[in-house]
């Protein structure tokens, strides 16, 4: 790693920190000054880690893929779970410049986005990029990879929604919602909204899951790697895979929107993090 | 004879207590009947709103409890139960606390315009119903005027945050574009009608209305081209509207647990959100309990518009100056109102008594008088008479400023007082209506948000 982009991506670390901090700060206190800086702060995190992301690709002459959901290690700079931090900072800032904007989602992408960004620099060493197998030379692989990488973003957006959602529908429920015009407080983006993020969040997160899938398979039984097999990993990603179509055909067909979505939404998310922790350890 | 308040609101009973308290308007002249026809109970205007209860009387001697013991029997609440949500005012304080109301000072949503009109209709209804006499007569005029220059001279209603405007703030937590959400009104009222306008507002098109009488409901329905719906088919619209506003004055709840779970499968999930803007309250509240289901009544609606009552505090607190001043000016009036009966009426005993006393002497002296001429015995009885007025115009001039004096002060009681000690009887009904306050009974107010 060059200098500038070890630069960048500190920038980016203690960005993400302070985003975390406010963002906690915000919905604690119910201050909303602080929840608009944390959303500030994290786009200027997003843009500074993104120039990390750049100078890699000058320096290396290809992008910063590493493998999620894959029991194929890689070292060096290109590990994924700096890019996954970023990947996930980008769509939050996404979400929340949309009209109507979802900023408040933040509060819990931050944290993720944080606890990668560090996995990412702990595990992550530029020296060994150079030195990748010969498996890893497939076509297959960026857009396994890439696919894997947005799937497990969109879900994490699902994940923050479905959060934000249930604190919404508490505070209706207890009839506590104090912020009307010109009130203060942190006003929360509306039920309808968050539903909506969660489900396009979700859908879209499927549709790549689906598509890591395909093309991981297609990598294996093309030969570069190992062959399939059912280890742990490919069961609980497949599993994972299953249960989350039958919570979208739950959606089309029974009406499960709403606190059911959120609620499947976090667990879905929970379930992707265990299948990552399963890449990590074969 | 003394002006005194008794009653609630929204600060001291919850809404619970309220809706038993509170008196549908056909079952009012019935009451205002009885309660006027109670012993010592001279006057009497009663107001009944979402929010609060307010009895206004005049009484003389009356026996305490009188009143309390009217509304325990028509809201069953036991009289303990009772006495523990009552706020009792007399004299100044009970002129304040109506000017205070009067003002929106003591409204849910501070500087709402509603309160007023509502006890304007209230004053009418009481009128109409002859309970009122030339004290209360006063004292609601004078608060109308002091209600309206608390409009005209702050700015407490310029930025007015209504119960109607909370309740699409409300549904703005649920629902992103409001365009696109069915809202059914139940009733036709004069809050929901506001409510609905509100939404209208906002973008929201799609809107229907449901009253039992069809008239009514197009009424309403009309001038916010809203659609009209069958009251018949209010629970099985419920599958299509996502946002119900009930304002109606039933007593008893309008849409149920029930018929909201037996449209559950048909909404696939999607949120309704229930206000109920009535009291007593029109929507179970039960159904709070089904998923995807949020319901408001009207004091949750009062603690969402409570976030934004900071912003008027200032122009509040300039409000209760005035309203401080004007209701000591009335206070002033009223002890006038006092002393000009009172002196009047001992004028009229000091003449009487002086002219019966200047006939007795002149019966005593008849037989002297028969040889005197006739000019003389005229000249002699002139005499006698003014004698009598002097001494009357002396021995009354010290009590007479004395009073006086009093009224300037404003000592109602010691009016009163001396009254009781010169042994004269005041009938205030001589008083005249001599001035016209600005305010008209019947005027409604033309945003009239606030209380139902």
């Amino acid at each position: 790693m060059t200098d500038a982009a070890g630069l960048l991506y500190l920038v980016a670390l203690v960005g993400y920190s302070a985003v975390t901090v406010l963002y906690a700060a915000g919905l604690t206190l119910q201050r909303k000054e602080l929840a608009t800086w944390a959303f500030g702060l994290l786009a200027a995190a997003t843009a500074s880690h993104l120039g990390t992301i750049g100078l890699h690709l000058l320096e290396t002459g290809r992008p910063p893929l590493g493998l999620v959901l894959s029991d194929v290690a890689v070292g060096g700079w290109d590990n994924p779970m700096a890019t996954m931090a970023w990947l996930l900072a980008a769509v939050t800032v996404g979400v929340g410049a949309a009209r109507p904007p979802v900023r408040v989602v933040g509060a819990f992408i931050a944290p993720v986005s944080l606890g990668l960004a560090l996995g990412g620099l702990l595990v992550g060493s530029s020296e060994s990029a150079a030195f990748l197998p010969e498996a890893l030379t497939s076509a297959w692989l960026p857009v396994h990879t890439l696919a894997n990488y947005a799937s497990l973003s969109l879900f994490a957006l699902a994940f923050g929604s479905g959060i934000v959602y249930l604190v919404q529908h508490g505070r209706l429920k207890r009839r506590a919602i104090p912020i009307a015009a010109g009130g203060d407080g942190l006003r929360l983006p509306s039920l309808e909204v968050l539903d909506r993020v969660n489900h396009r969040g979700f859908a879209l997160g499927l549709a790549f899951l689906t598509l890591g899938i395909l093309s991981g398979t297609f990598w294996a039984v093309g030969g570069a790697a190992e062959g399939v097999d059912l280890r742990p990993k490919v069961v609980v990603t497949l599993g994972l895979w299953l249960l989350y179509a039958l919570a979208w055909q739950a959606r089309s067909l029974l009406g499960w929107g709403g606190r059911k979505a959120a609620w499947i939404a976090i667990v879905g998310f929970g379930g992707l993090l265990v299948s990552v922790a399963f890449v990590a350890h074969g | 004879m003394r002006i005194r308040l008794l009653g609630t609101n929204h600060r001291r009973a919850a809404v619970e207590l309220r809706e038993q308290l509170a008196l549908p308007w056909e079952e009012q002249p019935a009451v205002l009947e009885e309660m006027a026809a109670l012993p010592g109970i001279r006057e009497v205007v009663l107001v009944s709103t979402c929010n609060r209860l307010e009895v206004v009387y005049v009484e003389t001697q009356a026996e305490p409890g009188l009143i309390e013991a009217v509304l325990a029997k028509r809201s069953g609440l036991s009289p303990d139960r009772l006495d523990g949500i009552l706020y009792r005012h007399a004299d100044a304080d009970a002129v304040s606390h109506l000017f205070r109301v009067c003002a929106s000072l003591d409204s849910m949503v501070l500087g709402e315009s509603q309160i007023l009109g509502q006890v304007k209709e209230a004053y009418r209804r009481a009128a109409d119903e002859g309970t009122v006499g030339a004290l209360l007569h006063r004292l609601f005029h004078k608060a109308f005027a002091a209600a309206k220059r608390v409009r005209s001279e702050t700015d407490i209603g310029a930025s007015t945050l209504s119960v109607a405007r909370a309740a699409v703030d409300l549904a703005d937590a649920v629902f992103d574009d409001l365009r696109t959400h069915p809202v059914l009104m139940l009733g036709a009222g004069e809050m929901g009608e506001l409510a609905l306008r509100g939404f209208r507002d906002k973008g929201c098109r799609d809107l229907w209305v449901a009253n039992r009488t069809m008239e009514r409901a197009a009424e309403v329905a009309g001038p916010l081209q809203a659609a009209v719906l069958p009251w018949s088919r209010r629970a099985e619209f419920l599958e299509t509207a996502d946002i119900v506003v009930a304002s109606t004055g039933a007593r008893r709840p309008v849409i149920t647990k029930a018929d909201v779970w037996a449209v559950r499968r048909a909404r696939r999930g999607r949120p309704l959100l229930l206000i109920d803007i009535s009291v007593p309250r029109n929507l179970d509240a039960a159904i709070s309990d089904l998923d995807s289901v949020y319901l408001f009544d009207i004091d949750d609606l009062g603690r969402v518009v409570e976030s934004g009552r900071d912003s008027r505090k200032r122009e509040a607190a300039k409000a209760e100056t005035l309203i401080a001043n004007e209701a000591a000016a009335f206070e002033r009036v009223l002890a006038q109102v006092h002393v000009a009966p009172l002196l009047r009426a001992l004028g009229q005993r000091m003449g009487q008594d002086g002219r019966q006393e200047v006939e007795r002497t002149l019966a005593n002296l008849a037989p002297m008088l028969e040889t005197v001429p006739p000019e003389v015995r005229g000249a002699i009885e002139d005499a006698l008479g003014r004698m009598a007025q002097a001494i009357g115009k002396r021995f009354l001039h010290h009590p007479m400023g004395a009073i006086k004096a009093l009224g300037a002060q404003g000592e109602v009681d010691l009016i009163d007082a001396a009254a009781r000690l010169l042994g004269v009887e005041v009938s205030l009904l001589s008083v005249h209506r001599t001035e016209d306050d600005g305010a008209t009974p019947a005027t409604k107010d033309a945003d009239g948000t606030g209380e139902s």
